[in-house]
Order: C-alpha cells, then sequence, then structure tokens
C-alpha cells in the first residue's frame, strides 16, 4: 500500500510529461486532479493505520541483495503526519503557480510530482540506501522548479542550494557504509535496513563520527544556525509553490532525519552532544527571529522566520523530552501549514505589485479585506497565539527545552516575545497604515481559486489549534518507543563498550529527567484544557 | 623443449585475436575493393569483428579463469568484463565515426583498422600476467592511439594534439620499462605470479624490496599517464579537443578500461595493503580529483570541459582501487562497475557533443562547441536535452542514475579498506564536481537560447545510441547490476 503512495505519485508525473495535452489550462487541471487524488490515496492508507508504536504496513521486497539492501517500506506515527503535509501541499502548489508559472508548464508540474514522489520516497523507506537514494534525488527537482522558473537570481540560488545540501549528504554517504560494515561484522551480512541497524551495538567514539555526519547533513537541511545560509536565497528566488513545498516539506527531510536516524542509532552519542545541539537551536531561534526584524524584503522576513522556527523544533527534538519531541513532531506539520500560508501570500501580493520589497506596502486591507481576513490567523499561528495551531507546537517545544534546562526555555520563549514583534510588525506594514505606493492603489482581492488554498490552510490551523490530540494521540507511542531507546533501551552490548565519558554529568541530567516526564506525561496530553491558558509573557 | 600450445590457449585469446583478424579484414578489403562502396563492407567488417570478440568475452565471463600459453596470459571474470567492455567501446565508436565520417574526414579502411588494433592490445594488457607483454600491448595500442588522435589534419589543433600525445607518451612507455628493469633486477623475473609469490615468500633485504617497490611504482606512474591520472594528465584536454570526437570518446573509455585493467593485473601481484602503495594511490586519486573536478570548472569548451571530467572520473576509480588490499573486497569489481559506466557515460556525453558539432558544420561554422551553444536547448529539444541531463547527473554522480550506484561502490570499497580518510576527502570533491555538472544544466535549461546557439538534432543511429544509453543509465541507477 506504501508503495501505492509512491508508486502512483510518480505515475502522475510521467502521465504529466509525456501526456497528450494540449493546452497549459488541460496541464494545469491534469496535475490539480492528481494531485487530489493522490490526496485520496493517502487519506485511505492513513486511514488504515492504528496508533501502535512500530512500523505498520511494512513491505519488503529483494533489490539488491550484493549491498544488503531491500526495497523496504513502512510507516509509523513519526512519519504518518508528514506523509500527510506532503499530500496536502500538492495542489495548494497547484493552485499558487496556475497565473505565477507560464512558460513550460508541462515541466514544471511534472516536476512538483516528481518532487512529492521522492519526498514521500524518504519519509516511508526503512532501507538506508533506499532512503538516500530518494533524498538525493529530491534535489534535483528543486534544482530545477527554483533554477527555471525562479527569480532574478535564481542561478546563485540554486547552485548554492545544490551544493550545500550535497556537501552534508555525502558524508552522510559515507557514514552510512561505515554502519553497513558495523553491521556486518555484527550480523555476517551487510546491511542497510534500519531494523537491522538498530540492533547494533556500537562503541561511543564510532558513534560520535556516525552521529557528526549525519547531523551535517540533516543540520544542514533543516537548517540550523551556522547551517542556514542557502535557505533565505533559495526562498527568495524560488517561485510560490517551489517555497512552499521547500519549507512544508523539504526542510522537514532534515529533522525527520534527525529523528530517525541521528537520535534513534546513536543514542550515547546524542547524549553527548546534546548540550551543543541545543546551544545552535537556541543561537538559531533567536538569530533568525531578528533577522526577521531587520529585513525590508516580504519573502526574506518569512524565510528567516523559518530559520527561527526549525530552531525551535530541533530544540524540542533535542530537550528528549516526550513534550518537547511531541512538539517537535507537531511544528514540522504546523511550520508546514503556517510558513505554507505565508509563502503563498507572499506570492499572491507579489503577482499583484511584482515587488517584494517592504517600503512599497501599505494599506492593502483596505482593497483586499478577504486576503486581510484570512491572513489574521495565519499572522497569529506563526506568532503562536492560543487558539491557534502555533501555540501548542510552541508551548510543547518550549516545555521540553524547559524540562531539559530551565534557563534555556527561558533564553528559548525569548523568541515568543520576538516572533509576535516581527509579524505584527509586518501586518501593520502590509495590511494597514497608508497607502505606500501606486501599485497598492490597483490591488484586486484574491479570487475563488486563492480563498480556497489559503481557506484550507487557515481551516487546518484552527482545527490543529484546538485539536491538537488529533494529530498527538497517533504519534505518542512511537516518540515515546524513541524517547525510551534513547535514554534506557540500549542494546545489550553497549554498556559494556561505553566509555567513561557517558557516566560523565552530561547524560545523568536527561535520565533523571525521563522520569519526571513519564509522570507528566498525561498531562502533556489533556492538552484541551491549556488552551485557554494564558501563558504570554 | 619447445612449448606445445593447444586450441584452448588461443581460445583465451579468442576475443583479441578476433580484432587482429578484424583489423587485418579491413585492410584487406580496402585493398581489393579500392571504392568508395568499400565503406560499407569495411564498417559491418569491423562490427562484425566487434561483435565477435564480445561475445567471446561474455562466454568466457562466467567460467573459470583459464591460463594459457604456459601463464603468460590468465583470463578471469573482472578480465572478461574489461573486454566486454573494450568490445562495446569499439562499436559505440563506430556508431560515433559512422555518424560524423563525413565531417571529420574518417572514412578511411585505416582508421577502422587502427581501431581494432587498438582495442585487440588494450584487450590484451587486462589478460596479460607477463610484464613484457603488458609493455608490447600498451605500446601497441598506445601507437594505435597517436595515430588516431591525428587522424583528421584539418581539425583545430588536431596535429599540436597529436604530437603533444606522442611525446609524453613515449616518456610514459620509458618509465614503464625503467620500472620493468628495477622488477626484473629485484624478482629475477616479470611474470606478475613470480613477483606475488616473492612478496608473500620468506622477508626480503630491504634494499631488494625497495627496488621491487621502485619497480612497481614506476609501472604505476606509466600507467597512470595513459589514465591522465594527475600529476601527469597535462595532456588529456589538449588531445580531448584536438582529436575528433569519436577518438576523443574512444580515447577517455577505452584507455581507461585498459588502464584500470592492467592496474588491477599489477596491483593485485603487490601487497596494496602495505606502504607504500596505499599512500600513492590515495595521494593520486585525490591530486586527480581535484585536478579534474577544478579544471572542469572554468571550462567553457565542451570537449575540454569533458577531457576534465574524464581525469576526474579517473579519480574515483582510483579511490575504488584503496579497497584492493583487502580480501574478497570486491574493490575489483567496483572498479570494473566504475569504467564501464564512465563508458556508457562518456559516449553519451561525446554523442551529443557529435550532435551539436554536426549543427554548427553544417551551418557552416568551424569551430569547436561551446557551453553557450547548449543554451536553451533543454526545453526547444527536450530529448536532446534530456539525453544530456542525464549523463551530466550521472556524471555527477546523483541518483537516481548509474553513476550514484557505481560511485557508491568504488567508496564502499575504499572504506572497507579502511581508507576513512582519503574517501571522505575524495567524496567532498563530488561537490566540485557536481558544480560542474550543474553548469551544463544551467546552460541547458536555464539561460536563454543565444541568437547563434546550437544544440543539436538527433536522428538516425546516433538518436539511437543516445536515447538507448540514457535509458540504461537510468535503468542501471534503479535496478543495479552487481
Amino acid at each position: 500500500m506504501l508503495s501505492l503512495i509512491i508508486g502512483s505519485s510518480l505515475l502522475s508525473a510521467l502521465v504529466v510529461a509525456f501526456g497528450p495535452w494540449g493546452s497549459p489550462g488541460a496541464v494545469r487541471r491534469v496535475s490539480l486532479g492528481l494531485s487530489l487524488v493522490q490526496i485520496g490515496i493517502v487519506v485511505w492508507v492513513l486511514s488504515q493505520m492504528d496508533s501502535s508504536a512500530g512500523f505498520q504496513m511494512q513491505e519488503q521486497v529483494a533489490w539488491i541483495p550484493a549491498l544488503g539492501s531491500s526495497y523496504h517500506l513502512g510507516i509509523d506515527g513519526i512519519s504518518r503526519w508528514l506523509v500527510a503535509l506532503n499530500a496536502l501541499l500538492l495542489p495548494i502548489s497547484i493552485l499558487a503557480s496556475w497565473n505565477a508559472v507560464q512558460k513550460n508548464v508541462r515541466a514544471f508540474h511534472a516536476l512538483l510530482l516528481a518532487l512529492q514522489a521522492m519526498v514521500y520516497g524518504v519519509f516511508l523507506s526503512l532501507d538506508v540506501f533506499l532512503f538516500y537514494l530518494f533524498w538525493e534525488a529530491s534535489l534535483l527537482p528543486m534544482y530545477f522548479l527554483i533554477g527555471v522558473w525562479g527569480g532574478e537570481r535564481r542561478l546563485y540560488a540554486t547552485i548554492k542550494f545544490v551544493l550545500y545540501t550535497l556537501s552534508g549528504s555525502l558524508l552522510m554517504l559515507l557514514a552510512m557504509i561505515w554502519m553497513a560494515f558495523l553491521a556486518r561484522k555484527q550480523l555476517g551480512h551487510l546491511s542497510f535496513d534500519l531494523v537491522d541497524w538498530k540492533s547494533l551495538a556500537i562503541g561511543v567514539d564510532v558513534q560520535r563520527w556516525l552521529f557528526l555526519a549525519f547531523f551535517l547533513a540533516f543540520a544542514i537541511k533543516v537548517p540550523l544556525f551556522p547551517f542556514h545560509t542557502w535557505l533565505p536565497d533559495a526562498h527568495v528566488e524560488a517561485p510560490t509553490a517551489g517555497s512552499i513545498l521547500l519549507a512544508g516539506v523539504l526542510l522537514k527531510l532534515g529533522t525527520y532525519g534527525l529523528m530517525r536516524f541521528n537520535i534513534n542509532l546513536f543514542p550515547e552519542a546524542a547524549l553527548l552532544f546534546q548540550r551543543p545541539v541545543l546551544l545552535l537551536c537556541l543561537i538559531g531561534t533567536i538569530y533568525g527571529a531578528v533577522m526577521v526584524l531587520v529585513q525590508t524584503d516580504f519573502k526574506k522576513m518569512v524565510a528567516y522566520s523559518s530559520v527561527s522556527h526549525m530552531g525551535l523544533c530541533v530544540l524540542g527534538l533535542f530537550s528528549f523530552t516526550l513534550a518537547g519531541q511531541q512538539g517537535a513532531l507537531l511544528t514540522m506539520l504546523n511550520h508546514g501549514i503556517s510558513t505554507g500560508a505565508l509563502f503563498l501570500v507572499v506570492g499572491i501580493f507579489y503577482e499583484r505589485c511584482h515587488t517584494r520589497d517592504l517600503s512599497q506596502y501599505g494599506g492593502a486591507i483596505a482593497k483586499m479585506p478577504v486576503l486581510g481576513l484570512l491572513f489574521l490567523p495565519v499572522v497569529f499561528s506563526s506568532m503562536g497565539v492560543p487558539g491557534t495551531n502555533g501555540f501548542v507546537n510552541e508551548f510543547l517545544c518550549l516545555r521540553g527545552a524547559f524540562l531539559a534546562n530551565p534557563l534555556l526555555g527561558a533564553a528559548a520563549a525569548l523568541t515568543l516575545i520576538l516572533g509576535a514583534a516581527y509579524m505584527l510588525r509586518l501586518t501593520q506594514k502590509v495590511m494597514y497604515g497608508p497607502v505606500a505606493s501606486h501599485a497598492m492603489e490597483e490591488l484586486t482581492d484574491i479570487n475563488a481559486r486563492e480563498r480556497t488554498s489559503l481557506g484550507v490552510f487557515v481551516a487546518l490551523i484552527f482545527v490543529l489549534g484546538v485539536f491538537p490530540n488529533l494529530v498527538l494521540s497517533s504519534t505518542e507511542a512511537s516518540v515515546q518507543m524513541g524517547l525510551d531507546r534513547l535514554l534506557q533501551g540500549q542494546p545489550a552490548a553497549a554498556p559494556a563498550v561505553a566509555p567513561p565519558v557517558v557516566q560523565g554529568s552530561l547524560p545523568s541530567a536527561p535520565r533523571a529527567k525521563l522520569a519526571e516526564t513519564k509522570g507528566k506525561g498525561s498531562e502533556v496530553l489533556a492538552f484541551s484544557d491549556l488552551n485557554g491558558a494564558e501563558v504570554k509573557p | 623443449m619447445n612449448p606445445v600450445y593447444t586450441l584452448s590457449d588461443f581460445a583465451v585469446l579468442g576475443p583479441e585475436i578476433a580484432c587482429i583478424l578484424g583489423a587485418i579484414l579491413v585492410l584487406s578489403l580496402d585493398m581489393v575493393f579500392r571504392s568508395q562502396k568499400s565503406r560499407r563492407l569495411v564498417e559491418a567488417a569491423t562490427a562484425l569483428s566487434l561483435l565477435v570478440a564480445g561475445l567471446l568475452a561474455w562466454g568466457r565471463l562466467s567460467g573459470a579463469p583459464s591460463a594459457a600459453f604456459g601463464g603468460l596470459v590468465l583470463d578471469g571474470a573482472i578480465a572478461d568484463g574489461f573486454r566486454l567492455g573494450l568490445a562495446g567501446t569499439g562499436l559505440l565508436t563506430l556508431v560515433l565515426a559512422r555518424r560524423q565520417g563525413r565531417t571529420q574526414d574518417l572514412l578511411h579502411a585505416e582508421f577502422y583498422a587502427l581501431l581494432l588494433f587498438a582495442l585487440g592490445a588494450m584487450m590484451l594488457i587486462t589478460v596479460s600476467q607477463d610484464l613484457m607483454l603488458s609493455f608490447v600491448a600498451l605500446e601497441t595500442f598506445s601507437l594505435a592511439m597517436y595515430v588516431l588522435a591525428g587522424f583528421n589534419k584539418a581539425w583545430h589543433g588536431n596535429r599540436e594534439a597529436a604530437i603533444k600525445y606522442f611525446l609524453l607518451g613515449a616518456f610514459a612507455a620509458a618509465f614503464f620499462l625503467l620500472g620493468l628493469a628495477f622488477i626484473f633486477g629485484a624478482a629475477g623475473s616479470v611474470r606478475l605470479d613470480a613477483i606475488s609469490a616473492l612478496f608473500h615468500g620468506p622477508a626480503m633485504a630491504p634494499s631488494r624490496v625497495l627496488l621491487l617497490d621502485l619497480g612497481v611504482v614506476l609501472c604505476v606512474t606509466a600507467l597512470a599517464f595513459k589514465l591522465g591520472a594527475a600529476p601527469f594528465h597535462l595532456w588529456v584536454p589538449d588531445v580531448y579537443s584536438g582529436a575528433t570526437t569519436p577518438v576523443a570518446a574512444f580515447l577517455s573509455a577505452g584507455a581507461k578500461l585498459a588502464g584500470f585493467g592492467a592496474l588491477i593485473r599489477l596491483l593485485s601481484a603487490v601487497p596494496v595493503g602495505q606502504a607504500p602503495f596505499p599512500q600513492i594511490i590515495a595521494v593520486l586519486a585525490i591530486l586527480t580529483l581535484l585536478a579534474g573536478n577544478l579544471g572542469a570548472l572554468k571550462q567553457t569548451n565542451m570537449k575540454r570541459l569533458l577531457a576534465y571530467s574524464s581525469i576526474a572520473h579517473t579519480g574515483y576509480a582510483l579511490v575504488g582501487l584503496l579497497g584492493l588490499g583487502v580480501a574478497d573486497s570486491g574493490a575489483d569489481r567496483a572498479v570494473l562497475a566504475y569504467t564501464l559506466t564512465y563508458a556508457l557515460m562518456a559516449f553519451l556525453a561525446f554523442a551529443l557533443v557529435a550532435a551539436g558539432e554536426e549543427r554548427l558544420a553544417a551551418q557552416g561554422k568551424s569551430r569547436p562547441m561551446v557551453l553557450g551553444d547548449l543554451q536553451g536547448m533543454g526545453f526547444e529539444h527536450p530529448f536532446y536535452g534530456l539525453a544530456m541531463a542525464v549523463a551530466m547527473v550521472s556524471m555527477a554522480g546523483l541518483p537516481p542514475t548509474a553513476g550514484f550506484i557505481v560511485k557508491f561502490g568504488v567508496f564502499k570499497a575504499a572504506l572497507n579498506g579502511g581508507h576513512r580518510l582519503s574517501a571522505a576527502v575524495a567524496i567532498l570533491n563530488s561537490v566540485v564536481s557536481a558544480a560542474v555538472y550543474l553548469r551544463v544544466l544551467v546552460a541547458l535549461y536555464m539561460l536563454p537560447k543565444t541568437p547563434e546557439g546550437e544544440g543539436g538534432r538527433l536522428t538516425g543511429g546516433l538518436g539511437v545510441a543516445t536515447v538507448a544509453l540514457a535509458l540504461v543509465l537510468l535503468l542501471l541507477g534503479v535496478l543495479p547490476v552487481l
């Protein structure tokens, strides 16, 4: 069934690319139809899942026996919502490019669908070789999307995007081969299977290098603080659909990888590197937010807010608490929705004004009342106002950070203030105030197509804001299992090889916190009570 | 007593014999018919002998290694793989030469005869167990190559290329001979099995080991020259851009197959896991990667770009050799797979360049194809664009193409040999190489068409060959044969 998801998406790409479509309009309609069918398939498949912890609906077929690599797919609580997000964002991206993309329409839509297929592949692969294949293959569609349909500096941006990502993932490839050899040593055969890899006992000395190699690849993708410089360029130059997918799902490949590989496979190294990683996340969160405040480019503001939000997401992830990791998972989903919506709005404005310079904006609400109405929830979601989805995940991430280290939590909470500051400034500048330029006077309100796509986002913002348990209840078991493995359930042989470093002061703190978190698990999940609570500083 | 050779001895050398007989047949046909009509016959004879050679190599592929001529030659799965690849390379060269023959003055029987002689000698070097025989084979195919490189005197820089190639090649030959002398002095034999026995036998005096090592290193140097490995690579761009396109493609793919076939043979006779061999290979590999990738970054002439890319690919294959010292590492297989796949990629790329040159020639422009000629071609000629894109993505080693799978293979072999640092440095070179090939994609799809820009049209045999090669590269990327 999982093959059906990837296969139908890939087939759709081929149908769009080589089908007998006469006009660009036909290509758009066919792609939209196929992407909606895709949503149907994904909903149907996901509805067959239960909320247990392990991998479900596994499929395994021999593929490259010489490498110990098989075509192995599976889904669990961590990947299910990311798959859903990937399905959701495609039709919206197609709608967003309806008028914006006028040249090479067929290739554009085929690439969107191919990108979707590759991303499905990354989320669903349980074989790491297969994972890497999809991971790298997802670079190419985005390379073309930015490079062919992007803005003025698109060539610079797209080459930077590919080279940055590539430099991280190539080292990860070496680490993967190393892991396969470790498997050969311990299991007697080469293996790239994630399930096999989890059973390996790896000494901390080796774990450290493997962790770093994987971490670099994912940190560049997320992107975490010192590795983020490709992101603003790529976002600013990408077409709207590219930005939505880049922020919506491609960045999640990084956080997903951190969760699936770094934390799950190298628990001791993860504990060892917890503090430096948390520090990077903290810097990134604050730095991203401050950078938003000084931007004059509409799209760049949204891009830097992504850096800030994703920093917070990884902060939750590396807090090694249930609350934090659940929050991180929710952030992946919610950031896809709220930032996707923000990029959509940027695209709507850009189509009408042909500028991203904020000084040209002002007083849009007079001309675009409907957009103004739908824009507010998006802003609130990005700020983390209670009642919207953004509140829940920010709260959970900060709670996780606070449990890991109160000082850290307090410092990270600064992002709430900064977030409110920049989002309100943005809204004020664009929507309210005097009409700033000639371009603003000729604005027309959003049409039915734009209303639909933005409306879907707004609806999700409220639904997930009020009922976060829709997601959280189905992810909890998987997240908890990962945490258990991280904090105590290490392979039997591990303590024997673990050098004294592990017994140092670092890991004992999170271990103690586990008990604390476990006790509060029920509290975390009974979230609906907290929704009305006022936590804004 | 005079040795008596049986039929089975000759059977081992079947592919080589097919090539040499084919070459003689081609020359005789040309002498008898001496007319324009003979061209068809000559082509058919060449194709036939290459097919026979390929089939004979294919037939031996799964059999047990068998020695012949008193141990002078020894085949085996790896050597037969190289021989099969060489026969395929010859056929692909034929396709290119057929297409470009008229414009590039290749319509002479001598061209086909030289091609067959070169291929026969290249095959011989991959099965040779005796370094003296290797030297003869090396010189035979080198001489044929020198002439092939200078075949079209009217082509840009053709004579300069041939002379440069010849002079530097002569130096390399001298290195090989000197190495042979050292090895003979230390081992009393130039047979690989004797050298191997010496290394694995009782401990030798240090001076003797030094002499032996020095001899092997000199031979490696000569082969590195033929492969275009840095720092012996400076001839490559000049020769490729000066030679006609079919010859350049043949040089890049054929020389790589023969060179690595010989290198694997030579290195498997010495303790390749011990100093100084891993260090030498690692330094050679990394220098070659740097020289190839950094050199390619600045090129605008398509053939020069492909020449530097050919250097870089030699570097990747050298990385795979690092795994040779470990038993059962599959390093030889990985290098074989890499060079075979490189041959496919190189022919695809050169065929597309040939199509572009054809267009230029049709417009009466006498200049080499440059990157700018590709501008805007991706959407204007979708199949040409897609084929070029597949070639570039595969050369960059990105999935879902065969280039990724084989690159993965050589790095796996190197890690298996325990060379983590070298592998890490080498793999980071892929970032630079990605930049090289992305530039081609940028020109194809992301830059506007220039007024005089011309890609090419894919028609006839060339069209079939390119589309087939592109599909094979994609297919092998998803369903690799390992």
